[in-house]
């Protein structure tokens, strides 16, 4: 990975967060993608595991420059890029997770960060019982990881 | 309920995940006569289970639940080790303990500072728009912050012991899997007088809204029944490993220090024709007689004493509201589970102390030897059940879960009869009363696949029928 590479000298403080359930067949792919780049222990960037974005990884979240969530969505094609700006109070959350822009919201709120926060939204297409990815999602990742490490360059 | 009632509340369609419906049935002179809380959610492990091997079960059953997964793996791992017929080590009891000890802090920190705190600091008739944790971040943002870091806590400890926060790994028959470093004990030990501190401000907080809403607070929901907990052999509270206690409704003891084991012979449920959540009852005196309630404030009124200093003084405080005899005002639940809180992070403190806690002797083995086993624990909502039972070579034929909010179903729907009654008149129905029937399910913080844990506004539907089922509104959230 080019791109890494270049990556690991210029990056500060980036956080990667791989969100869903690998119990669930295509809901894995964001933390098998994560778990990818934590693989090639990158300088300055730090990667979590996470089922679902909950409010515990606040906290942490409001230590680093950037932070990427990467999640599978069943909408769109391949991957989506996208900047997290603040929801409005009545959008709705639950407990269990929260959605980016709630994230977005409660940090500002609680810490005073406004966060640089991206989201990059892989399309699944299996979301059933199982620990592999789909083929579809499978043929992805490798790009999904060459956009990312050149997403976090860019950024 | 005649047949259209029943087409219309068990529609295939109203099967989704977190969803509480609720029909309120008002007489002639529109005052609300009956009620009934309906889960239309089914699960099906029961079912599933069977055909696994016994040994899974630990692994799989974790899955039931995101917010108690160690009490489902404390309560499997020990019906299979009755059936083994084996122990777990000292140290492998250790680090189940305070591993349930976490998910009870974790649990209990996000039922009192995420879902209900903006009620007690907001008001239940202020604008639900800002009655939420964003309106809480905004107003009490060190409270927030602090709510946070004590369900952080709670996660810690199971993700420094299993590498997991939820959904953990580990607990196993006969122990645990995976030991504790030095290096994670220590960190843990480290949190402790911060959690301990963030809990007495949330007990400050509710005996301040005790003291400034004296009336509100003691007829919320306020009835009757009997109570069930776990309780160790001097009858102090016992999360983790003990025997059960049944009190009356005037506080007398009707059956104590009964082997889990045996429940059977004290709870039988009966399915109603509304909901797929059962009712359980207490078999002795019948379902038409009394019901019982279980979780924080059952737990308190069965338990003769605390077993750490602070909770004990608050658990005083908490026994005279009302002497000699049990705290039946429902919403007293905050209060007990706040102190089950103090007297978890106390009771975490003592064992990560015990020099054993990272002692490599997590595990015993074994082979079945019998084709049936219990195991129970005490869950952040309530006792919990699972009865297994095989056949010669493990494979499970019969799978009972009694899960707490089961058990509490029937209390819920009284509690939702009991607030309606008081605020509900007439098929209208305003915000700052649907907010209170819904708070009233949440003091139970009952987990239907964590209906109600949504973040200031649990999906409802309410429906108004009168006495011949006719529907005169409906109001829906969510």
């Amino acid at each position: 990975m080019a791109f890494c590479s270049m990556l690991s000298k210029e990056a500060d403080k980036f956080l990667v967060i791989g969100i869903g359930n690998p119990l669930r067949a295509d809901d894995g792919v964001g933390p098998y993608i994560a778990n990818a780049i934590k693989n090639k222990q990158i300088p300055g960037v730090n990667v979590v595991l996470s089922h679902q974005l909950d409010i515990e990884l606040l906290e942490e979240a409001g230590k680093y420059a950037k932070i990427l969530l990467i999640d599978a969505s069943f909408l769109g094609e391949g991957l989506v890029f996208r900047k997290v700006q603040a929801a409005s109070t009545e959008q709705g959350s639950s407990s269990h997770h929260l959605t980016p822009e709630f994230f977005w919201t409660l940090a500002q709120k609680l810490y005073h960060k406004e966060l640089s926060l991206y989201v990059c939204a892989v399309r699944g297409r299996n979301f059933e019982m199982g620990e592999k990815l789909s083929p579809e999602v499978k043929l992805l990742v490798p790009k999904a990881l060459d956009e990312i490490c050149a997403f976090l360059r860019e950024k | 309920m005649d047949k259209q009632d029943k087409t219309i509340l068990i529609s295939p369609v109203t099967r989704i995940e977190g969803h509480a419906k609720i029909t309120l049935i008002l007489d002639d002179a529109g005052k609300v006569k009956d009620a009934q809380f309906h889960v239309n959610e089914f699960r099906g492990f029961e079912k599933f289970c069977e055909g696994r091997l016994f040994t899974e079960m630990p692994t799989i059953t974790p899955r039931i639940c995101g917010i108690c997964p160690v009490s489902h793996s404390v309560s499997s791992a020990k019906a299979c080790e009755m059936m083994m017929g084996i122990t777990p080590t000292y140290t492998g009891n250790l680090l189940r303990r305070l591993i349930h000890i976490g998910q009870t802090v974790s649990s209990h920190a996000l039922s009192f500072f995420h879902l209900s705190s903006p009620d007690f600091l907001f008001g239940w008739d202020s604008d639900p728009k800002s009655r939420n944790i964003i309106g809480v971040a905004e107003k009490f943002p060190d409270l927030a912050k602090r709510g946070i870091r004590l369900r952080k806590f709670g996660q810690e400890i199971s993700e420094r012991i299993t590498g997991k926060k939820i959904h953990i790994m580990g607990i196993v028959p006969g122990g645990m899997s995976y030991p504790m470093t030095v290096e994670n004990r220590k960190a843990l030990l480290a949190w402790i007088p911060e959690a301990i501190e963030t809990t007495k401000i949330g007990i400050d907080l509710i005996k301040k809204y005790h003291d400034e809403h004296k009336h509100e607070v003691e007829t919320f929901a306020n009835f009757e029944s009997m109570y069930l907990g776990t309780v160790g052999p001097g009858g102090e509270l016992e999360l983790y490993d003990g025997k059960l206690r049944f009190i009356n409704s005037d506080g007398s003891i009707v059956d104590d220090q009964i082997d889990p084991k045996n429940y059977l012979d004290y709870i039988a449920e009966r399915s109603i024709n509304w909901s797929y959540l059962k009712y359980p009852y207490y078999k002795k005196f019948g379902y038409e007689k009394v019901f019982y309630r279980v979780g924080p404030l059952a737990r308190l009124n069965v338990a003769t004493k605390m077993k750490t200093p602070q909770a004990q003084k608050e658990f005083l405080n908490f026994k005279a509201i009302s002497p000699g005899k049990p705290v039946h005002g429902t919403f007293y639940y905050h209060y007990a589970r706040l102190i089950e809180m103090l007297s978890c992070v106390e009771e975490a403190e003592v064992i990560l102390q015990d020099e054993k806690v990272t002692s490599l002797n997590t595990q015993t083995f074994g082979n079945q030897n019998q084709t049936e086993g219990v195991g129970s624990s005490e869950a952040p909502r309530g006792t919990l059940f699972h009865h297994y039972i095989t056949d010669e070579g493990g494979k499970l034929t019969k799978v009972n879960l009694l899960i707490a909010t089961g058990q509490n179903n029937p209390a819920m729907n009284r509690s939702v009869l009991e607030v309606a009654k008081q605020y509900v008149n007439g098929k209208d129905i305003k915000e700052g009363a649907l907010n209170r029937v819904e708070a009233a399910i949440r003091c139970y913080d009952p987990c239907l696949s964590c209906s109600t844990h949504a973040i200031g506004a649990m999906p409802l539907l309410i429906e108004m029928r009168n006495m011949n089922g006719v529907l005169l509104n409906v109001i829906q959230r969510g």
